[in-house]
C-alpha cells in the first residue's frame, strides 16, 4: 500500500503532478475548489508560442486524471484543516454540498434548460450567463451538475424546485449536506495557481467604466470557438467587429503602488492573442503598449518577430496614462506618452482595449499558508528558498509547483509538476540530498 | 494483404465515428451529409456523430457503441491523430478492438481549419474519410513491440543539469555514467561569481558567503558509488536502440565501453563569440565578455583590492555593458533571446558599483527581460545604487588616441551618445555547446530553428522518446533554477522507464518480404539506425532482417529497396493504394 499524497489545486500543475504521482504508484487525492478540474488553462483558446489548442492538450489529461485508479478527485472541495508533520500529515477536506447525487447525475442538462435563475458565468468571465444549476464548461470533469446555493431559488427561498421535477435520474437533492473527509498524507503538493487582478481597482484604465475595455481573460474567451461569441471577434458595446485593437501590458504589475513583480506571461499571451485576432479578422489592426517586451523562452523571440512581420502588430513602448470613453458609447480614447516625446501626450481612438492585469497568487494560497502556519513572501507567493530543490517550501514535505511559487508559463508549470513527483519519491525513499 | 477481408464480413465490419469537436469541425464541415453518404457503404456497420470524442462522455460513448455493435474495425474522423488519436483509440481498445485496426482521419487541422467554404471542406472531408474506410479494410491485427529497458543511464554533460540528473537517478538506485568533455564537473555555473537573485556565489567557495550551498555539490557526485564520472571524455559511438544502447567513450586512458537503458542529454550551451562582429572591437583588451568579467571578479575576491582592467591594470571608472550581443538579431548572431543576460549583467553591474564606488556604470539594453520572482526588486536596487540604464542598441565600439569609445543611441531621450569608456563588457548570448551537434546526430535528435535540441511537445512531459531526454540549456538558454527543474523532471521520467523495465511501442517498423528480398544490402547501407542486418536465408543466399527495437519507421529503406521487398508495417503498397483509391473515388465525383 503506497502512501497518500494530497494535491491542492487542479489546474495544469496540479493535474500533471497528480498524473505523475499516480503513475509512480502513490495514492493521490486531488482537491479542487470549483466544480471541475482544469483551472485557467481550460479557459484559454490557444497556447503560446505554438498556438496549439489549449483544451486539446488539457482535456485528455483531465480524463486521465478522472480515470486513473490511483487518483481520487475531490471537486467542489476545500482544505478544511492540515495538521501534523512530514511524513504524517492529517488533512481535512471539506466537500461542499453540490445538491446533486454524483452517482445519479448523467450530465444531460435537462435541468439547466429549465432553471430560471441566471448568473454571470465564471468560466466565461462574466461575458455570458449560466444558470444556478450548471456545468461550468462542456468538457468539465466530472461532467456532473452543481447547484450554486447562493443563487438557487429553492434553496434560498424555498420556491421553484423545477430541477428536481425535470431530472429523470433523480439526482437533485436539496437537503444534501457537505461533509468533511479526513485522511493521512505523507506529502502535500500545493498548486493553487493564480487569480487575475481586478482591474476596476485601477480606474485610469477604464475597466468597468468603458464597455469596450475587457480583460485579457475575457478576450481569450471572445477568441475561443467555444466561447460566448462562438469565436467571432466582436466588442461588447455593440457586438460589432472591431478594427483597431489595443493591448495594455503591466496593468497593476511592475508597479510599485500595486504589485512590483512581473507576471511573466502577459507579453507572450498578448502577442498570441494579437496573432489569433488577426487570424479571426484579417483586417484588424493591433497595437500593444508595453514597458519591456519580455519574450523570454524557447521560440518566444521568434513568435514576437512573427507577430510584427506577418501580422502587422505594432508595439509601442508606453504605459498609457488614461483611458476614457470615446465619443459616444463605443470605443475608447487612450492617452499616452512615449519616451523621448516632447509636448502633449498623444490621444488615439481604439474600438476595443484589452488589459493585461497582474496575475496574483490565488486567494486559496493565503488560506492554505495560514493553515500551515507558513509565511508567504512580500508578493504573496510561497517561498521556495533552496535553489537545489526548486519545489521545496520552507516546511518539509510541503511541495510547491506552478504559479503558487512564482509566475510561470504552462511548460514551466508542467515541468515543475513532474519535478514535484520526483521529489516526493525522493523524500519518501529517505533521500534528502 | 489487401484481399483477406472482403468475403468475411464479420471481420471487416467498420464502426465510423465523426467528431464535431464542440463546433470546431461541425462549423465548417457538414458531418450529417458525410454520415448520410457513407452509411450505405458495404462493411460500414454503424455511423455515429459526437460532440467531443476525446471527452469523458465521448469515451464512454465509444465504449458503449463498441459493445452494442461489435464492429472489428474503426474509422474516426476528428482531429490530427498526433493529438488525440492515442486517447480516442484507447477507449475502443479497452473494449477489445485491436489498435492496429483503427484509423483516425484528420478532418480538423487539414480540413475544417483551412477551408472556409463549407461545401468544399465537406467534400474534402468526405474523400479523406472514404480513403480511411478503404484503408482500414486492408489493415491486419497486430500486437505492440515490447521493449526491455536496461537499468542504467548515461548522462552527457557534467554541468548543473547533468549533475542534478545523475544524483537523482543514482538516488533511485540506478547506475549512472556521467560524461564530461572538460577536465572538471560544474559546467558554467561553477565559473560564476554569484547567482541571481540572492547575489550569492555560483558554487560553494566557502569564503565569500556562508549560506552558499545552492547548487548540487560536485563532491556529492564524486562520492556517489552509483555514479561513474568520466572526465575529459567524449562519445565515440552509440549503437543499439531504445532500452539497450552500447556506448563507446573516448577517455584519456583509452576507450571505455558499456551498455545503458536511458540517456539524458545535458550538453548545455556556450557563449557567443563576439569576434565575429568587428564593430564591437573585441580585439581591444578592454572590451571583454561577461564571462571574462566573472573571472575578473573571482580573481578580485581571491586577491583582494579592486577590479583591474586587462590592458594596464587600472581601476576602470566608466564601464559600459552592451546587452544582446549575438542575440535578438539574426544578422548579428542569433534571433533568439538568451534569457539570462539581463539578469547577470545587472548583477555584475551592482558588484562593480560596490567594488568601485566612484565608477559610472551604463547598461545599454533593448528590453529588460526578467520575468522572474525577485527581478524587479533586483533591478530597482541596481537603479538605487546608481547603475544607469540606457535603452537603445549601440552602433560601434572604437578606439582612438588610446581611448575607448562607445557610440550608442538613447531611444528614450532621443539622443546619440559618445561615451568614453575604460572598460566595455559584452553581454554575450548563448548558443548550443560545442560538440552537441555530433551528439544530436548520433542520437537522431531534432533541433529547433535556434539550433538547440527540440523538445517533442513542450506541453507534454516526455513520454515516448525512446529513452532519450534533453534537459537544461541543451534545449535552449535557461537559468540555473529552471535547469534544475528540468533535470529533475527528466530524471523522474528516466527512473520511471527503468523501474518499469519494459515499454510497449507501436509497431510502426519496416519489414522485409522474404520472397522479394534479394539480399543486396542497399537497405543496410541507408539505414541510419543500424536496424537492418543480412542473415542467411537457409537456401544459400541472404535476406534482410529488421530489428524492431532499433527501427524508427522512417521508411528510407523502402525507397532504397530495388525490389519492393521493404515496407513499413501498415503502409504496404496495397494499403496505400486502397487509401488513395478511396480518396480518388470520392474526389472524382
Amino acid at each position: 500500500m503506497k502512501e497518500n499524497v494530497v494535491v491542492i489545486g487542479a489546474g495544469i500543475a496540479g493535474i500533471q503532478a497528480s498524473l505523475d504521482l499516480a503513475d509512480m504508484g502513490f495514492s493521490v487525492h486531488l482537491i479542487e475548489k470549483t466544480p471541475s478540474i482544469g483551472g485557467h488553462m481550460a479557459q484559454l483558446d490557444k497556447t503560446f508560442p505554438t498556438n496549439d489548442c489549449s483544451m486539446c492538450i488539457l482535456s485528455p489529461k483531465m480524463i486521465m486524471c478522472a480515470e486513473h485508479e490511483n487518483i481520487t478527485l475531490h471537486t467542489y472541495s476545500e482544505v478544511d484543516s492540515i495538521a501534523g508533520d512530514f511524513p504524517r500529515f492529517k488533512v481535512g477536506i471539506r466537500e461542499k454540498a453540490r445538491y446533486i447525487d454524483l452517482n445519479r447525475c448523467t450530465g444531460c442538462g435537462d435541468c439547466v434548460a429549465k432553471c430560471p435563475s441566471k448568473v454571470p458565468s465564471e468560466f466565461e468571465e462574466g461575458l455570458s450567463i449560466r444558470k444556478a444549476i450548471y456545468l461550468p464548461f462542456p468538457q468539465a470533469v466530472p461532467r456532473k451538475m452543481t447547484i450554486d446555493a447562493e443563487n438557487c431559488r429553492k434553496i434560498k427561498d424555498n420556491k421553484c424546485g423545477v430541477c428536481l421535477k425535470v431530472c429523470q435520474a433523480g439526482a437533485v437533492d436539496y437537503d444534501q449536506k457537505g461533509r468533511i473527509v479526513e485522511l493521512d498524507a505523507a506529502v502535500i503538493v500545493i498548486a493553487t495557481g493564480f487569480d487575475l487582478m481586478d482591474a476596476t481597482a485601477l480606474p485610469q484604465f477604464g475597466y468597468g467604466i468603458c464597455k469596450d475595455v475587457v480583460s485579457s481573460m475575457q478576450f481569450e474567451r471572445i477568441l475561443s470557438a467555444s466561447g460566448p461569441t462562438g469565436g467571432h471577434l466582436v466588442r461588447p458595446s455593440d457586438d460589432k467587429e472591431p478594427v483597431n485593437l489595443a493591448f495594455v501590458q503591466c496593468v497593476g504589475s511592475r508597479d510599485a503602488k500595486n504589485h512590483l513583480y512581473c507576471s511573466s506571461v502577459c507579453c507572450m499571451y498578448a502577442t498570441k492573442e494579437s496573432i489569433l485576432a488577426t487570424e479571426h479578422a484579417p483586417d484588424v489592426k493591433i497595437t500593444i503598449f508595453y514597458m519591456d517586451m519580455r519574450a523570454v523562452g524557447k521560440g518566444f523571440q521568434e513568435f514576437v518577430q512573427r507577430a510584427k512581420k506577418s501580422h502587422g502588430v505594432r508595439y509601442v513602448r508606453s504605459r498609457p496614462a488614461k483611458v476614457q470613453q470615446a465619443n459616444g458609447d463605443n470605443g475608447v480614447l487612450v492617452s499616452y506618452e512615449t519616451p523621448g516625446m516632447t509636448g502633449e501626450p498623444v490621444s488615439e481612438e481604439y474600438d476595443m482595449l484589452i488589459l493585461c492585469p497582474a496575475l496574483l497568487p490565488s486567494s486559496s494560497t493565503r488560506e492554505i499558508a495560514k493553515m500551515l502556519d507558513m509565511e508567504l513572501d512580500d508578493d504573496g507567493f510561497f517561498r521556495t528558498p533552496d535553489i537545489r530543490y526548486p519545489t521545496d517550501s520552507s516546511k518539509k514535505g510541503i511541495l510547491i509547483c506552478g504559479f503558487s511559487g512564482a509566475p510561470m508559463d504552462i511548460p514551466d508549470s508542467v515541468s515543475q509538476a513532474s519535478g514535484v513527483a520526483a521529489r516526493t519519491a525522493e523524500l519518501l525513499s529517505g533521500g534528502d540530498r | 494483404m489487401a484481399d483477406n477481408t472482403d468475403n468475411d464480413s464479420a471481420k471487416s465490419s467498420i464502426g465510423l465515428y465523426l467528431c464535431r469537436c464542440n463546433g470546431e469541425i461541425s462549423k465548417y464541415i457538414d458531418l450529417d451529409r458525410i454520415a448520410d453518404n457513407l452509411k450505405s457503404i458495404e462493411n460500414v456497420k454503424v455511423v455515429g456523430i459526437h460532440d467531443a470524442l476525446c471527452s469523458r462522455e465521448g469515451q464512454t460513448f465509444l465504449k458503449e457503441e463498441k459493445e452494442k455493435h461489435g464492429f472489428e474495425r474503426a474509422v474516426i474522423g476528428a482531429c490530427s491523430p498526433n493529438i488525440q488519436g492515442i486517447i480516442v483509440g484507447k477507449a475502443l481498445e479497452e473494449k477489445g478492438l485491436n489498435k492496429y485496426l483503427f484509423e483516425q482521419v484528420n478532418i480538423r487541422e487539414q480540413c475544417a481549419w483551412v477551408h472556409p467554404d463549407i461545401d468544399k471542406a465537406t467534400a474534402k472531408a468526405l474523400a479523406l474519410i472514404n480513403g480511411g474506410l478503404r484503408r482500414v479494410l486492408t489493415l491486419e491485427p497486430m500486437e505492440d513491440v515490447e521493449i526491455s529497458i536496461l537499468p542504467s543511464a548515461l548522462v552527457i554533460g557534467g554541468g548543473v543539469t547533468g549533475m542534478q540528473a545523475a544524483l537523482d537517478i543514482a538516488a533511485a538506485g540506478f547506475k549512472v555514467y556521467l560524461l564530461e568533455r572538460t577536465e572538471e564537473l560544474g559546467g558554467r555555473a561553477y565559473k560564476l561569481s554569484m547567482t541571481f537573485p540572492t547575489h550569492n556565489c555560483g558554487i560553494c567557495c566557502m569564503q565569500y558567503c556562508k549560506e552558499c550551498v545552492f547548487t548540487p555539490k560536485i563532491e556529492d557526485v564524486l562520492q556517489d558509488e552509483k555514479i561513474e564520472v568520466m572526465l575529459n571524455s567524449e562519445i565515440e559511438s552509440i549503437e543499439g536502440g531504445f532500452g539497450n544502447r552500447h556506448i563507446t567513450v573516448k577517455a584519456p586512458d583509452g576507450p571505455r565501453e558499456f551498455d545503458v537503458g536511458t540517456i539524458i542529454v545535458a550538453t548545455g550551451s556556450k557563449t557567443f563569440d563576439p569576434s565575429d562582429l568587428p564593430e564591437l572591437n573585441y580585439s581591444s583588451p578592454d572590451v571583454i565578455t561577461t564571462v571574462e568579467l566573472e573571472q575578473l571578479i573571482v580573481k578580485q575576491r581571491e586577491k583582494g583590492g579592486s577590479i583591474e582592467r586587462p590592458s594596464d591594470g587600472k581601476v576602470p571608472k566608466t564601464i559600459n555593458f552592451i546587452q544582446c550581443v549575438g542575440s535578438r538579431d539574426r544578422a548579428k548572431g542569433n534571433l533568439h533571446c538568451s534569457l539570462v543576460c539581463c539578469t547577470y549583467a545587472i548583477g555584475q553591474a551592482r558588484e562593480l558599483v560596490k567594488l568601485i564606488p566612484d565608477a559610472t556604470v551604463y547598461i545599454h539594453y533593448i528590453d529588460l527581460r526578467g520575468p522572474y520572482r525577485g527581478f524587479e526588486e533586483f533591478y530597482d536596487a541596481a537603479k538605487q545604487e546608481g547603475v544607469q540604464f540606457v535603452r537603445g542598441r549601440i552602433s560601434k565600439i572604437y578606439s582612438t588616441g588610446g581611448k575607448l569609445f562607445v557610440r550608442a543611441e538613447d531611444t528614450d531621450a532621443g539622443a546619440l551618445l559618445e561615451i568614453e569608456s575604460d572598460l566595455v563588457v559584452l553581454s554575450v548570448g548563448q548558443e548550443p555547446a560545442q560538440g552537441s551537434e555530433k551528439i544530436v546526430e548520433m542520437l537522431h535528435l531534432q533541433t529547433d530553428i535556434d539550433e538547440f535540441i527540440k523538445d517533442i511537445n513542450p506541453m507534454f512531459p516526455p513520454e515516448f522518446r525512446r529513452g532519450i531526454y534533453a534537459a537544461g540549456c541543451a534545449q535552449g538558454p535557461k537559468g540555473i533554477r529552471y535547469s534544475i527543474d528540468d533535470a529533475k523532471s527528466a530524471a523522474s521520467e528516466v527512473i520511471r522507464l527503468m523501474r518499469d523495465g519494459t515499454v510497449k511501442m507501436p509497431r510502426i517498423t519496416a519489414k522485409a518480404d522474404e520472397f522479394r528480398c534479394r539480399g543486396c544490402g542497399r537497405c543496410v547501407d541507408v539505414c541510419q539506425f543500424d536496424a537492418i542486418t543480412l542473415i542467411e536465408d537457409g537456401k544459400g543466399g541472404q535476406i534482410a532482417k529488421v530489428d524492431e527495437v532499433r527501427c524508427e519507421g522512417c521508411g528510407t529503406c523502402t525507397v532504397a529497396c530495388c525490389n519492393k521487398a521493404m515496407t513499413i508495417i501498415g503502409y504496404a503498397i496495397p494499403q496505400v493504394i486502397a487509401n488513395v483509391m478511396g480518396l480518388v473515388e470520392e474526389a472524382g465525383q
